[in-house]
């Protein structure tokens, strides 16, 4: 993966993940912030940093990204959600308006 | 809350998969009171139509729920309403037909200071004693208290409540003094008093409500109505109507929108309206009252739904609706004297008609030409019509539904209880736009159905009383967005074909005497059906699977043994409410 | 059993209540406030997106999106407030750009704006029914800048300046407009409509009212109608640059209106450079600016088409009424193709070949064409002349050519019949005297006309052709039986014609000399051997001789001649001098035609094989006639008199009209007892209705005569007229 091609999101423990952009556009709120004019540090650094979502989520997001992008392809798998961590990640989801 | 978040909706399933599901997340106290609200409203939504909601789940949401409907629920008792009493940011509460309701529930209610919105209509446990808790609510804006147990008295007490812009009194005892009373709440914009005691006298009372825009007096004994100057929307249906609006001041006259005069008798007919600005109108029903002649309509420029079943409305009388017809959407002619020379007077002047119903008329295929040249057209009822889909020539018959297919936009055509027989529904299958066939005659064979089949995006499809046989329904082959099959009153149709029908086509919906599964209810919030599942989301391709059955959790472990030996003879069936009777048991 | 205690129900208490600090919100907008100051200053990079944006989520999480909202609204009025005063100070020119560079600006920071609050344009926007954030910005921008009081009439007023500067031929900075008109444009079509568009076409308005008062003072019409539509292009060209495409129709509405509408009958009608002059001088690129510009306006056309109507139709008047003009047939008809010419060539290249033109230039024709009765007669003439030499050696394309355009005056005849009588006579003499430049020519007429006519039009005709082509046959077999016997005689040539295809003439009297009796006796023998049944009768009229003479000097010439004239001429074999009543005497020819016949051999120049004594013009009963030994001719054949088709003179005319009047009238009866067999029983007006649709192929009946034949056939008790209404006639079977 080239480096212009990737972003890195920071989950509120630290843990770094780094993923394809067009996966972590699949979230209509880091689109914009990447696409946004003006000069956000976000998008000089290539980092987003997210303090107040945990691994787990931020983890669990990250792989809802790709299932998104695989299932537009037209590749229909199941994606299956812990009932326990439904709320936390709806309430990422909602945040990150994916 | 938005479609674009598709994550959150998946969330939101899986979080409602089961009672354990449930049970993995309600203790996440944290999570929960961060919950944005129209998250949470969601969620609550889900949990309720899925049968896992009971009170005690109820107070997760304490903190997020903004939004709460549990209309027609039975269950929801005292005990609900003590944990929807603590929600601290509940906006909007509906309650309407829980019958367990009672003045004690609503005590649960006093003194909730974000609440804006309560429906309470048809609780009919609700009497004077519980309007006193509610009238501590002061920022309540909506109310609708219609057909419970209220008084005047209890009416009369409303007026505490300084905020209400919406009131249904609907069914209530309403009197004229008590209407005086209500006289401060001056914010007040709709007010429904159908069905109550209200006289002449009460309703120059209205006079003083300066932001009143919509009334319903419908099934009162008032005659006349005074002048109102943000008047909006008026019904006065089933009433004798004598005066309406006498002119203000300076000439002016209110801005009408619409209005309802179903089932009315008005004493001096048409000249009634001429205190009426019309100009503005855009909806108008005066079927089944007692109008003779239709000279008004000529000032109503801006119609656009209009109703004139079962009146006086013949072929002399379709001119003045013609002359108006541009604008208009939706009208009504069934159950007059229109004939197809009304209808061909029609043709031409009306580009914009979406939705006409010639249901029990006089007409004839003759006006099917006609009604191809209304270019909007969406939904036509013909039906109960002595239609036979052809005309008659010299040797020849032609098809008269063939005219029908210059109508791109067509989607719902009605045909029962008339003529028509299978070879005159060939042209159908040239119906681009089709989506929803209605037809009811012992005249139609299998080849009806089988026409059916061509026509590719069919979603309703009723052939009823028709001798259809089993063969036809085993080979037919329904088009793929076929939701609907209505069969009731094919009496050759066994038991076994049909269920062998719905079990190839799970999708669609079968209507029969022997059709074991029920439709499912139009408000989600009725008990789900032991059938269908409601939604085939393209992500949720899973086989579909027998909802919960136990749709309660158990709540044997709150009540003591003689609590359970009282409830032991009054079963809480939720599987077929229309069916089980329900006996109430009074927990006090 | 006793009543079951009441219940009270616990509700349990959270363990972790949720504080929210009455500062926090305070707090948390002071942040947001902060960067959207940032944001307008330029000076935002390096701030954190996710840190705002969660800070907003924040606000509207814990129900504080009103502050939020009203916060925004607060600080982006205070910004804009800024902006508007930085803006009114910018001097003159700069103005429009200070304008547009702020709006930039503004564009940028409210995109900035609304990706970090947008958690509150989705959620807490839409359920309190508020102004979504970028919509926000732009009606703050529109209430706050641009309906400033100052800046409104200074932008109005700049950008009017700016296109009146662009009228009067100066040069513009085109982008920094269209940037502009864009900025009004997305502020809302009603914007760009009352601040600009409605300013714009009103002083527009004056603009052109003023100019065209001018140009239409100091100008003839071609140059008024060139800058007309410099004008109107540079008006498309300006829209096309820098204004909402909708204004097009708008603006070129105006300069149509004051340009052209108004002045429309002015221009038309100028002296010496109007519509008229253009016609007449042939001016195809003013004409077609013209129509391309009077197109445009309502009536334009209209009144294009009026006038060259009337134009023509005088024209074709005056040539049609002029007689000396119609001294001339074939040079009468030429003028009448040259016009169509003309006219036809002008609609083509100036008027697209409009078909509205078309038709008013065909019935401008058909209407003056008609006005002369004898204009049937002068077509065939022309006809006649073209068959016998004005074709000769033309191309076969050229020919078609010029066929097709006498198909196309025969159209607006009104009186076919008329021209089917004439045509028949000279196609007889054409044949007859075998003077025809083409058979393929004649054929191809024919073929057209029954084309236009139907069968029965041409049927006629074409026997006319079949008996030439019979006698050819006739008269070899006549020669192959009979040919040793005529030795050294006289040859002959016979036409045997059937007598209801040809024209018919009186038969006159005339006493062939006795070389010729001979013969033709031998060939009547011989035809009505292999034909029984007929009867042939020598038409004298119509024949023509070739003559050997031999004059004074031994000159031998060959003289064509006619029939009569041969009679007259071989009397000279046996005598040098003879009077005029021995001549008649001898040969039995008819008065008239025999003075004509003399006249043509004695009276004129080059032809006179005969002297006349005393010689004068006209011939008198008691002329004597010797023969010219001193004849002389550059030619050795010598045409003389040959039956040429002539214009008839003013009697022969009448007797011809009354002819075809006579004919007209079965023709008529017929049509009406077809339609009364038909119909049954029909009213007068009707019966004269279907008459004139079915008969107007051929020619206009006469309602007069009409209603004379309806009383004629009721005599004859093919009609009869109804008891109760007089007007109604029922036909009898």
């Amino acid at each position: 993966m080239k480096k212009e091609d990737t972003v890195k999101l920071i989950s509120a423990e630290g843990f770094e993940f780094v993923i394809d952009k067009e996966a972590a556009m699949v979230s209509q709120t880091i689109r914009n912030m990447l696409t946004s004019p003006g000069s956000f540090a976000e998008t000089q650094h290539g980092e987003v940093t997210f303090p107040e979502i945990s691994t787990t989520i931020l983890e669990k997001i990250c792989q809802y990204f790709y299932w998104s992008l695989q299932y537009a392809r037209g590749k229909e798998t199941e994606f299956h959600i812990e009932p326990e961590l439904t709320l936390e990640l709806m309430m990422a989801a909602n945040y990150l308006h994916t | 809350m938005e479609n674009e978040c598709e994550l959150v909706r998946m969330c939101i399933e899986a979080a409602c998969e089961s009672r354990e599901s449930v049970d993995t997340w309600r203790r996440q106290r944290r999570s929960l009171e961060r919950l944005p609200s129209h998250l949470a409203d969601a969620l609550l939504r889900r949990l309720h139509r899925r049968r896992l909601l009971f009170p005690a789940l109820l107070e997760v949401f304490k903190y997020s729920v903004e939004v709460i409907d549990l209309r027609n629920e039975n269950s929801v008792n005292e005990e609900w309403m003590a944990y929807i009493g603590a929600f601290r940011y509940l906006r909007s509460l509906n309650v309407s037909t829980c019958r367990r309701i009672n003045n004690s529930a609503l005590w649960a209610l006093t003194g909730m200071t974000s609440l804006m919105e309560l429906d309470l209509s048809r609780c009919t446990k609700v009497t004077d004693a519980g309007v006193k808790h509610l009238l501590s609510i002061s920022t309540l804006q909506r109310l609708h208290i219609s057909e419970t147990g209220l008084t005047a008295n209890g009416v009369a007490l409303l007026s505490s409540l300084t905020n209400l812009s919406v009131l249904d009194l609907g069914g209530l005892p309403v009197t004229d003094q008590a209407l005086s009373s209500l006289q401060v709440l001056t914010k007040l914009q709709y007010l429904d008093l159908w069905g109550t005691k209200i006289s002449n006298k009460g309703a120059t009372i209205l006079q003083g409500f300066p932001k009143l825009s919509f009334l319903n007096l419908a099934w009162t004994n008032v005659t006349n109505v005074p002048y109102m100057s943000s008047l909006e929307c008026l019904n006065l249906s089933n009433c004798s109507i004598n005066d309406l609006l006498l002119e203000g001041d300076v000439g002016y006259k209110a801005p009408l929108a619409k209005l309802q005069f179903s089932g009315s008798t008005f004493v001096k007919e048409e000249e009634t309206f001429l205190n009426i600005e019309t100009s503005f109108l855009i909806y108008l029903d005066v079927s089944n009252s007692s109008l003779n002649r239709f000279c008004f309509l000529a000032h109503m420029e801006s119609l656009e739904h209009l109703d004139l079943s079962s009146c006086m409305m013949g072929d002399d009388s379709v001119e003045l609706v013609a002359c108006i017809g541009a604008k208009l959407r939706d009208l009504n002619l069934s159950k007059t004297r229109v004939s197809s020379a009304g209808v061909g007077i029609l043709a031409g002047h009306v580009p914009n008609l979406e939705n006409l119903s010639l249901s029990l008329t006089a007409i004839d295929d003759v006006a099917i030409s006609y009604i191809s040249m209304m270019p909007s057209l969406r939904v036509i009822d013909l039906s109960k019509n002595n239609i036979k889909g052809l005309i008659q020539q010299v040797d020849t018959a032609t098809n008269s539904l063939t005219a029908l297919q210059s109508l791109r936009y067509l989607e719902r055509l009605n045909l029962e209880q008339t003529q028509v027989r299978d070879a005159a529904l060939r042209p159908l299958s040239n119906f681009q736009n089709l989506r929803h066939i209605s037809l009811r005659s012992a005249s139609l064979t299998d080849i009806s159905l089988y026409q059916m089949s061509s026509l590719s995006i069919l979603t309703n499809i009723s052939i009823r009383d028709a001798v259809l046989t089993n063969l036809a329904l085993d080979l037919f082959r329904p088009p793929a967005t076929l939701k609907v099959l209505d069969l009731r009153g094919c009496w050759l149709l066994t038991e076994d074909v049909i269920s062998l029908f719905c079990k190839r086509h799970p999708h669609i919906e079968v209507r029969h005497e022997f059709a074991h599964v029920f439709p499912v209810q139009n408000s989600c919030n009725g008990p789900s059906p032991s059938g269908i599942s409601s939604r085939t989301s393209p992500l949720n391709k899973k086989p579909w699977k027998m909802p919960v059955s136990q749709s309660f959790v158990d709540q044997r472990l709150k009540y003591s043994k003689e609590d359970l030996l009282v409830l032991r003879y009054s079963p809480l069936s939720l599987a077929y409410p229309h069916d089980a009777e329900i006996v109430r048991t009074e927990l006090q | 059993m006793s009543a079951p205690k009441k219940r009270t129900f616990q509700i349990e208490a959270f363990k972790h209540r949720v504080v929210v600090d009455p500062k926090y919100a305070e707090k948390t907008w002071k942040i947001l406030e902060h960067a959207i100051h940032e944001i307008y200053n330029h000076n935002a990079s390096g701030l954190s997106f996710e840190e705002l944006y969660r800070n907003a989520y924040n606000m509207v999480l814990h129900k504080f999106g009103e502050k939020l909202y009203s916060g925004l609204v607060m600080t982006m009025t205070f910004h804009l407030k800024e902006i508007c005063k930085s803006i009114e100070a910018s001097q003159g020119g700069l103005f429009l750009e200070e304008l547009n560079r702020k709006w930039a600006d503004h564009n940028k920071a409210l995109q900035m704006i609304r990706d970090i609050l947008m958690y509150m344009d989705r959620t807490f926007i839409p359920s309190a029914h508020k102004t979504p954030v970028h919509e926000l910005g732009l009606n703050l921008w529109r209430d706050v800048v641009i309906h400033s009081s100052k800046i409104q009439t200074r932008l109005q007023d700049t950008l009017l300046e700016l296109v009146r500067r662009e009228r009067s031929g100066e040069v513009i900075n085109r982008g920094l407009m269209r940037n502009i008109t864009k900025m009004l444009m997305d502020l809302g079509s009603c914007v760009y409509q009352d601040d600009f568009e409605k300013h714009f076409l009103e002083v527009s308005a004056d603009f052109y009212r003023l100019e065209s008062q001018e140009f239409i003072e100091s100008c003839d019409c071609g140059e008024y109608l060139r800058k007309a539509e410099r004008r109107l292009n540079e008006e498309m060209e300006r829209v096309s640059h820098y204004l909402d495409p909708r204004s097009e129709a708008k603006i070129t509405n105006v300069v149509e209106k004051e340009m052209i509408e108004s002045h429309m009958q002015r221009l038309v009608h100028m002296e010496n450079s109007g519509l008229v002059n253009m016609l007449v001088d042939d001016k195809y690129e003013d004409l077609k600016r013209m129509y391309c510009l009077f197109r445009r306006i309502p009536n334009g056309l209209v009144l294009i088409i009026d006038v060259m109507t009337s134009y023509i139709r005088d024209t074709g008047k005056h040539l049609v009424t002029d007689p000396e003009k119609l001294k001339d047939p074939v040079d009468f008809v030429q003028r009448l193709l040259d016009l169509k010419d003309k006219h036809d060539k002008i609609i083509n290249l100036a008027f697209s070949n409009d078909k509205t033109f078309q038709n008013a230039l065909n019935s401008s024709f058909e209407y003056f064409i008609n006005i002369n009765s004898r204009s049937p007669e002068f077509i065939s003439l022309f006809v006649d002349d073209k068959l016998r030499k004005g074709l000769r050696g033309v191309s076969e394309e050229e020919v078609e050519l010029v066929l097709d355009k006498v198909m196309m005056l025969f159209r607006y005849l009104q009186e076919k019949d008329v021209f089917e009588k004439y045509y028949k006579q000279h196609l007889a003499k054409r044949l007859l005297s075998g003077k025809t430049v083409s058979d393929d020519a004649e054929r191809s007429l024919i073929v057209k006309l029954k084309t236009e006519c139907g069968y029965q039009f041409t049927s006629k005709l074409e026997g006319m052709f079949t008996d030439m082509k019979t006698s050819q046959d006739t008269m070899q077999g006549f020669y192959a039986s009979l040919g040793a016997e005529l030795g050294d005689g006289p040859t002959l040539a016979v036409q045997v014609l059937t007598t209801g295809s040809w024209p018919t003439q009186p038969n006159a009297t005339c006493n062939l000399p006795a070389e010729i009796l001979g013969i033709c006796e031998k060939f009547r023998s011989y035809y009505l051997g292999t034909h029984t049944g007929r009867r042939l009768s020598w038409q004298t009229n119509m024949g023509t001789a070739d003559l050997k003479a031999t004059f004074g000097k031994g000159q031998k010439h060959e003289l064509n001649v006619s029939t009569y004239q041969m009679c007259v001429l071989m009397l000279f074999n046996n005598a040098d001098r003879l009077g005029y009543k021995e001549i008649e005497q001898a040969t039995e020819i008819p008065t008239s035609d025999l003075k004509r016949c003399l006249q043509s051999l004695a009276c004129v120049k080059g032809k006179n094989v005969l002297r006349k004594e005393p010689m004068s013009k006209d011939i008198a009963e008691d002329d004597a006639f010797v023969f010219n030994d001193k004849f002389t001719s550059k030619f050795f054949k010598v045409k003389i008199g040959t039956v040429v088709a002539q214009r008839e003179s003013e009697p022969e005319n009448q007797e011809t009209r009354q002819r075809v009047e006579e004919d007209r009238k079965p023709q008529i009866e017929a049509a009406i007892v077809r339609i009364m067999k038909s119909r049954r029983v029909l009213d007068h007006n009707n019966i004269v209705a279907e008459v004139t649709k079915q008969l107007q192929s051929r020619f206009l009946p006469n309602p007069v005569v009409i209603k004379k034949r309806i009383e004629s056939l009721i005599e004859r008790e093919f009609l009869e007229r109804d008891k109760v209404d007089r007007k109604m006639y029922r036909y009898l079977a």
